[in-house]
C-alpha cells in the first residue's frame, strides 16, 4: 500500500485549491462575461429611455421651483446645509436660467436618443451625468425612481446595444454582458435590502403595512375605506410582499421559478402603481425585469416595438 | 487567462463592493471602506439606501406650516406645503412635492435654515416667519370598519414648532 509523504500530500492540497479557484473563476467568467446580453439590454435601453423621458418632462414643468436660482433651494443654503462632499452639479457651478433650461433640453434629448438607439452609449453617458447633476442640485425631490435610474443609466453607458450579438470577445462584448449582470444584481440588491429593512418594521410584522399605505391620504390614489372590511386580504398582501421581496434575490436565478417570480413582481408593482401615486417608480421596477428575459423573449418584443416605431434602431 | 477578463474582474469586484456596501454604510465594513468608496457614492450617486416602505411605510400625511409676521409682530398670513389633495393634473408633480416636504420634515435644522429662506423669499412683506411642522395620522383599520374614522383629507393633529427666523437676517447672510 502506497503511503503519501508529507510533501506529496501538500502538493495535492495545493493542486485541489488551485483547481477550486480555477473552477470558481471559470464560473465567474461564464456568469459575468458570457451572457447573451445584446437584445435584453437593447429592449431595456429603449424602455428605460422612454419612461425617464416622460417622467423628467413632467419634472421640468417645475424646473424653476426645484432648481432655479430663486427656487425652493437657495444655492448658498444648499451647499451649507447638505453633505456635499464630492457632490457636484452644473447647476451649482452656473446657477443661471440658461444652464437650467439648456441642461434640461440636452438631458431630455439624450434620453430620447438613447431610447431610439442613436449613439446609445454616448447618449446614456450624457443622460447619466446630467441626471446626477440635477439630483445634486436638489436632493429634496429625489425619490426611488431617480435613485434606481442612476444605476441603470450608469450601466447603460457601458453596454453596446447598437450591434448584432457577436461571438468575438472584445471590450464591447464583455462590457455589454457585464452591464446586463450588474443590472440584474442591482434589482436583487434593491429587493434584498428593502425586504430585510422591512423586517425591522412593526407594521410589517403585524400584517398592517399595506393598510398604512392605502390609508395614507397623502400618497394613496383612492379612498379605499372598503378595504377595511377585508383585513385578512391586507394581512396576506403584507406578508406576501415581505416574503416575495426577501426571497426574490435567491429564487430569480432558478430558471423554472423565474416566470412565477416575475409575475409576482408584476402584480406587486402594478398594485403599487395603481393604488399609490408613484406610477413611474412602479413602471421602472417592471422595466427592470427585462434584464431577466431570455434573448428570444426580448427579440420577440423588440420586433413588435420596431413595427410600431420603424425609425427606432432596435 | 484573458487579460481583458482579469481587468474587468477587478473593476467588477470594486463595483460590487459599491453596490453592496452602499446601502450598508453604517456598518464596520462601511466605515472601513468609506475613504475608498465615498467618492463613488457621492460623486456618482451610487450609494443610496434601499428602504422603500421600510422599516415601516410612512410617515403619515405631513406638512410644513408657516406664519408670516410683519413689522408690528402680527401674523398677516399663514401657509402650508405641500398643497392639499390632488392639485395637479399630473400627480407626479405632487409626489415630488411630498418628497420635498418629507425632506424638510425629517430635519429641523434644514427646515429652519433652508425652508425659511424660501418662505421669506416668496413673502417679500414678511419681517419674520414662524415655522411649524404638522403630522396627521393613519386612520385605524378597526375604526374605519365601524365607520368611526375614514380615509379622507388628513387632519393634522400633531403640530411642532420649529422656530422663528427674521427674514432680513437671511438677506444679510445672502449679501
Amino acid at each position: 500500500m502506497e503511503t503519501l509523504t508529507p510533501p506529496t500530500r501538500t502538493r495535492e492540497v495545493v493542486e485541489k485549491i488551485r483547481d477550486g479557484f480555477a473552477h470558481a473563476y471559470a464560473g465567474w467568467c461564464r456568469f459575468f462575461f458570457e451572457a447573451d446580453a445584446v437584445e435584453p439590454m437593447r429592449l431595456f435601453r429603449f424602455s428605460l429611455g422612454i419612461l425617464l423621458f416622460v417622467a423628467y418632462v413632467i419634472r421640468a414643468i417645475d424646473n424653476d421651483f426645484y432648481f432655479g436660482a430663486n427656487g425652493v433651494l437657495d444655492v448658498g443654503k444648499m451647499v451649507e446645509n447638505f453633505p456635499m462632499k464630492y457632490r457636484w452639479s452644473l447647476l451649482l457651478w452656473w446657477p443661471g436660467k440658461a444652464m437650467l433650461w439648456g441642461s434640461t433640453v440636452v438631458f431630455l434629448v439624450s434620453l430620447l436618443t438613447m431610447a431610439l438607439g442613436f449613439f446609445p452609449r454616448v447618449s446614456a453617458l450624457v443622460a447619466y451625468l446630467l441626471h446626477v447633476s440635477f439630483m445634486h442640485r436638489n436632493m429634496g425631490i429625489v425619490y426611488g425612481l431617480d435613485m434606481i435610474a442612476t444605476f441603470f443609466l450608469f450601466y447603460l453607458c457601458f453596454a453596446k446595444t447598437s450591434a448584432a450579438p457577436s461571438r468575438k470577445e472584445d471590450w464591447s462584448t464583455l462590457l455589454t454582458s457585464v452591464a446586463l449582470r450588474l443590472c440584474q444584481i442591482q434589482v436583487c440588491v434593491i429587493y434584498a435590502f428593502s425586504g430585510w429593512e422591512k423586517l425591522k418594521g412593526v407594521a410589517w410584522w403585524k400584517g398592517e403595512a399595506i393598510w398604512t399605505v392605502i390609508a395614507n391620504a397623502q400618497i394613496a390614489r383612492w379612498q379605499m375605506n372598503w378595504m377595511s372590511n377585508f383585513p385578512l386580504v391586507i394581512t396576506l398582501l403584507t406578508y406576501m410582499t415581505l416574503l416575495w421581496e426577501i426571497y426574490f434575490p435567491a429564487l430569480i436565478w432558478i430558471r423554472k421559478l423565474r416566470p412565477w417570480i416575475l409575475i409576482g413582481g408584476l402584480g406587486l408593482h402594478l398594485g403599487i402603481g395603481i393604488t399609490v401615486f408613484i406610477p413611474y417608480f412602479s413602471a421602472l421596477m417592471i422595466i427592470s425585469y427585462i434584464g431577466f428575459l431570455t434573448p428570444d423573449e426580448a427579440r420577440w418584443i423588440l420586433r413588435r416595438v420596431k413595427s410600431l416605431i420603424p425609425f427606432a434602431r432596435l | 487567462m484573458s487579460i481583458r477578463r482579469a481587468i474587468l474582474s477587478v473593476a467588477l469586484v470594486f463595483q460590487l463592493a459599491v453596490v453592496i456596501i452602499g446601502p450598508n454604510k453604517e456598518t464596520y465594513h462601511g466605515y472601513l471602506l468609506a475613504p475608498v468608496l465615498e467618492p463613488m457614492f457621492n460623486a456618482l450617486e451610487l450609494g443610496p439606501n434601499w428602504s422603500f416602505f421600510a422599516p415601516d411605510p410612512g410617515p403619515a400625511p405631513i406638512r410644513l406650516e408657516w406664519e408670516i409676521i410683519d413689522d408690528k409682530d402680527e401674523v398677516v398670513r399663514t401657509g402650508y406645503f405641500p398643497e392639499e389633495g390632488y392639485p395637479y393634473f399630473i400627480n407626479e408633480r405632487q409626489t415630488r412635492r411630498v418628497a420635498l416636504a418629507r425632506f424638510f420634515f425629517y430635519s429641523d435644522e434644514r427646515h429652519l435654515n433652508v425652508w425659511s429662506s424660501w418662505v421669506c423669499r416668496s413673502n417679500p412683506d414678511a419681517n419674520s416667519v414662524r415655522l411649524w411642522k404638522a403630522e396627521g395620522k393613519i386612520p385605524n383599520l378597526f375604526k374605519v370598519q365601524t365607520g368611526e374614522e375614514s380615509i379622507e383629507t388628513p387632519t393634522y393633529g400633531e403640530r411642532k414648532s420649529i422656530g422663528n427666523v427674521f427674514c432680513h437676517s437671511l438677506e444679510k447672510e445672502g449679501a
